[in-house]
């Protein structure tokens, strides 16, 4: 198998003693950016992606993407040990993970929650490995009117998927195109909506917007909340570890249930969020204890977690092959590839070999890393959360202040973060997602620039976009993603009047 | 989740209908700058404007849909109680003045400065932890960013005079 021999050149570029190192600090940083309020995987990655600026791709790809699976781990931690979701995707398994740990279950939860995280980005990778070079394959046959209705369908799957309002997903997702296209037209040259202000020549860099709304904005929600952490310890076991290691097994369907739904959710751009609460309702309908969900079953820790690490893992596939990432942490990697010089999208499969393998097999031993330094540090992590708010908050601050400033050395990109900030705290709070709004002003110029080169071969005609069967076949895809929230809503008044 | 004596400083109606207007008014000055470039046909295909007004076009139709949305609410429902709203100030006005004083202090100093205070001010820990703790965090940060991965940050006079 050709894929089998890539990923063993892969393990041979991913095991040298300086990634093995890499993986490490990325792993840790990962889990306390992860535990953390205020820090999240994308804006967390975001702040310490200058660092990266000067290490050689492959290394750097590999530390980033350890930073991300710490961080999913390190929501689970909060969740269960304060009632806390460290990161939303961690929302669902509040719902059983802490009242496990309040009937003194904290371990077994624990424990449950970070294997079946492994299992779920096993599975992920495992799907990447094997499905990632076809799509690459398939997606070098692409020309720019397929690139567009594939990015169409990213966008409408994140109207038709998203759990806010319909109407607010579209809103924020078309304000992050707008602030895309702000700037220099690559292609004429000219300036536009700039209204003659310096600074906007150069346009947003979607890095402080991310650093503004998931870190600021963030920040200023947990102050809302009051400054008061209060939680359970926990103290893992070799022993308890085993125990609960023998339980698991027994909940295979819903391991592959949650597994399914993640890998689906992460290629489809749906996100760890959705996935979870999908992986954990799906689970409460098919379990025979359905009545003990809620109320601390080990089956409702880990349904959702399996879901949320197979789609945030499996989110990285069309950012490797198609450089459309499906979450905000893979688009700021992706932001990462633009700047380390690689150009994203299928030629990296046969330009950057051992980039690419070099990731996927890191992917591999940074969740075996993951997994034992989260079950052997999980005290520690959680007396980080003991520490008062009063200090982690202007703590945080200044680190997302040193992200901002770092990435073009400029003042106004720490204003920018303020007004961001400000920006996260309402839409956070009114139901506007920033994750479309984040993606959209990451891939609008790309957007931009595959519609006007389509609409320039066919002479104007929007038929373009139906030309052939495969550009057919993905726009109406995509059309039915964005009426779908409006068909379900009609299906749902139809069965209410029926009832009535 | 607000309880019964706190008092509300705003409804989520009025920030809904707030929200909607900005964006409203952002799409409207889009089109409008993107007619002004162009949004038809030119000689070399799609001009300047054209992707961006529709953009704007697709913005107002949703800001609109959500004002109509946001305007049907109950003025019941409070977006922020004035408690919490206080809490907030809390964090973001020391934030601003943070960043206004980076420009000249720069960022090590006016970090370490808005650390100390805020811990004083809101953690009423004593004044040795709240200095150590502040000058604590950007010796790490000023080890991790210009030494060890020599990424320069915004200095003021105080570094200068150290030799920096």
């Amino acid at each position: 198998m050709e894929e089998i021999q890539a990923l063993m050149q892969g393990f041979s570029v991913a095991l040298s003693p300086t990634n093995i190192a890499l993986m490490f600090i990325g792993i840790l940083l990962g889990v306390i950016i992860g535990v953390l309020p205020g820090l999240g995987g994308a804006n967390g990655v975001a702040i310490l992606l200058p660092l990266t600026f000067s290490m050689n791709p492959t290394s750097a790809i590999i530390m980033l993407s350890c930073i991300y699976w710490g961080a999913l781990f390190g929501g689970a931690i909060t969740s269960i040990l304060f009632n806390i979701p460290g990161e939303p995707w961690s929302v669902a398994t509040t719902f059983d993970g802490y009242p496990m740990a309040q009937n003194g279950q904290a371990a077994q939860a624990l424990t449950a929650a970070f294997s079946s995280s492994f299992f779920g980005a096993l599975v992920a990778i495992i799907v990447i490995t094997f499905l990632a070079p076809l799509v690459a394959k398939f997606a070098l046959q692409f020309g720019p009117p397929e690139f567009f209705a594939v990015q169409l369908l990213t966008f409408c799957s994140f109207v038709g998927m998203s759990k806010e309002p319909a109407w607010k997903t579209i809103a924020a997702m078309f304000m992050g195109f707008a602030l895309a296209t702000i700037g220099m037209d690559n292609v004429t040259g000219q300036l536009r909506l700039t209204f003659g202000l310096e600074p906007l020549i150069k346009g947003f860099d979607f890095l402080i917007a991310v650093i503004g709304l998931f870190g600021i904005g963030e920040i200023l929600l947990t102050m809302e909340e009051g400054l008061a952490f209060r939680g359970k310890s926990a103290k893992i076991t070799p022993a308890v570890v085993w125990e609960t290691w023998k339980t698991l097994p027994k909940y295979w369907k819903s391991y592959f249930r949650s597994s399914f739904i993640g890998c689906w959710m992460g290629i489809t751009p749906g996100g760890a969020t959705p996935a979870s609460f999908m992986g954990y309702g799906i689970a409460k309908r098919f379990s025979p204890n359905a009545k003990n969900f809620g109320k601390g079953d080990i089956e409702g820790v880990l349904a959702p977690e399996t879901a949320a690490h197979a789609a945030g893992t499996s989110a990285l596939l069309p950012m490797l092959t198609l450089g459309i990432p499906g979450s905000p942490t893979a688009a700021v990697l992706l932001g990462g590839l633009l700047v380390w010089g690689l150009q994203p999208g299928p030629l990296l499969f046969v330009e950057q070999k051992d980039f690419v393998w070099g990731l996927i097999a890191s992917m591999y031993l940074g969740n075996i890393v993951g997994l034992i330094v989260v079950l052997a540090t999980v005290p520690w992590f959680a007396a980080i959360l003991r520490i008062p708010f009063s200090i982690i908050a202007p703590v945080i601050l200044v680190i997302c202040a040193v992200g901002a400033y770092t990435v073009h050395s400029s003042m106004f990109d720490v204003w920018l973060m303020m007004g961001f900030g400000v920006i996260g705290y309402v839409f956070k709070k009114l139901q506007y997602p920033m994750a479309p709004l984040v993606l959209a002003l990451v891939l609008g110029d790309m957007a931009e620039n595959a519609f006007r080169q389509s609409l320039l071969s066919s002479g104007g005609q929007m038929g373009v976009f139906f030309s052939n069967p495969l550009v057919g076949s993905i726009t109406t895809l995509a059309l039915i993603m964005l009426v779908w929230p409006a068909v379900t809503a009609i299906m749902a008044r139809l069965k209410g009047a029926k009832a009535a | 989740m607000s309880e019964p004596e706190e008092t509300s400083a705003a409804s989520t109606r009025t920030l809904e209908i707030i929200v909607a207007l900005v964006l409203l008014a952002l799409a409207v000055l889009i089109m409008w700058d993107s007619r002004r470039m162009g949004a038809g046909w030119g000689a070399s295909g799609p001009e300047s404007g054209y992707f961006p007004f529709y953009i704007g076009l697709m913005m107002a139709i949703a800001s609109i849909v959500n004002l109509v949305k946001g305007w049907r609410m109950s003025r019941e429902k409070s977006f922020v109680s004035s408690q919490a709203l206080r809490l907030v100030g809390a964090m973001f006005f020391p934030a601003l003045a943070f960043v206004f004083a980076m420009q000249w202090l720069g960022l090590y100093v006016s970090g370490a400065i808005l650390i100390a205070v805020f811990m004083r001010w809101q953690g009423k820990f004593s004044y040795p932890i709240c200095a150590a703790v502040g000058v604590g965090t950007v010796v790490v940060l000023f080890a991790m960013f210009e030494l060890w991965f020599k990424v320069p940050l915004i200095k003021g006079p105080i570094e200068s005079l150290l030799g920096f």
